[in-house]
């Protein structure tokens, strides 16, 4: 019984530290700042679903968080889908177009080492929907907002705001 | 960004069209291709496949801040390909594509604007394809003009005739 006391106060002293500084990272589906649904262009059975659930600037960095859903014309009921596997361009390095100042951003790395971005193998079920995250260079003070091009075969998503 | 879309509004308010530009509360939008809002096109023979055959279409030339877009839709019908088959802009071409822009009233003659890394702002030409029958959305920025020109003409290729007197909006 002692023991079992012991036990929840620590529990509790956990559960307060973790109020306090740590945490788990959250990703709400359902809010969202714009989306769309893409049809393959030489795969008329196949769409994802992307929406842009975030666009923020984190210290110096960048975040661009998107909410992926493949839903692919298959019999297979257990079909898991990579990143890797999809269109447009496999969901790799979206480019950010400051149409005003002219400015392109890329992801941030890539020149030897691995681009600041969620891993190709990040997989869902078809039907379901996957987190894909990427960082760039924080753009200056003033710019509100951003192009988010996927790839230049698709429509790109227009004057998405960045959060500060 | 925003009077082209106001603009884009009032044609489609205009032509009594039920599609409009996708806006969300954020202010985000998509951006919007009209392949049917034509203001010049041509159609261009395949040299060394003569049933091959490509339409392309000046679909915007633009006026946006301090630079000029010009916008394509690019249709490709092409016998020798497989429908199903991807076509990127090099696969029709074969080379990098370099619209040019020339305002005959001057003798100004305008090339696709290349960032200090070299790369033309301009559609990859790689990463932009489609399949037979389907147009395309292929855009060209260049600086915007000093003389305020009404009209341009268009070459899309060395190899065929320009189109000419393209009108310019702002």
């Amino acid at each position: 019984m002692i023991a079992l006391h012991r036990f929840a106060v620590t529990l509790a002293a956990a559960l307060a530290l973790t109020a306090c500084a740590s945490g788990v990272e959250t990703f709400q589906t359902d809010e969202f700042l714009v989306e769309q649904t893409l049809r393959g262009i030489d795969r008329p059975g196949d769409s994802v679903e992307v929406a842009i659930t975030a666009l923020r600037v984190e210290g110096q960095v960048l975040r661009l968080e998107l909410a992926i859903t493949p839903l692919f014309a298959t019999t297979s009921e257990d079909l898991e889908l990579r990143l890797e596997d999809l269109e447009p361009r496999y969901f790799d390095q979206p480019v950010l177009v400051d149409r005003v100042n002219l400015q392109r951003y890329e992801v941030v790395g890539g020149d030897g080492s691995d681009p600041y971005q969620s891993p190709r193998e990040t997989k869902t079920d078809n039907g379901g929907t996957m987190r894909a995250y990427y960082y760039y260079a924080a753009p200056q003070e003033g710019v509100d907002v951003l192009d988010v091009v996927l790839s230049d075969a698709y429509p790109a998503f227009t004057d998405v705001p960045v959060g500060r | 960004m925003r009077r082209a879309l106001a603009g884009a509004a009032v044609v489609l308010a205009v032509t009594g069209c039920t599609s409009e530009p996708r806006r969300t509360s954020s202010g985000a939008g998509v951006e919007a291709f009209r392949p049917d809002r034509v203001l010049a096109e041509q159609t261009l023979r395949g040299v060394k496949e003569p049933a091959d055959f490509v339409d392309v279409a000046v679909t915007a030339l633009r006026v946006e801040g301090r630079v000029m877009l010009l916008e394509l839709a690019i249709t490709p019908r092409r016998a020798s390909v497989p429908d199903r088959d991807r076509q990127s802009l090099i696969d029709l071409w074969g080379y990098v594509y370099t619209p040019e822009l020339i305002d005959r009233a001057t003798l100004q003659r305008y090339e696709m604007l290349l960032s200090e890394a070299d790369e033309y702002y301009a559609s990859d030409p790689v990463d932009t394809y489609t399949v037979n029958r389907r147009p395309m959305r292929a855009y060209y920025y260049f600086a915007a003009p000093r003389d305020k020109p009404d009209v341009l003409d268009v070459v899309l290729s060395s190899r065929y005739p320009p189109l000419t007197d393209v009108p310019v909006s702002r």
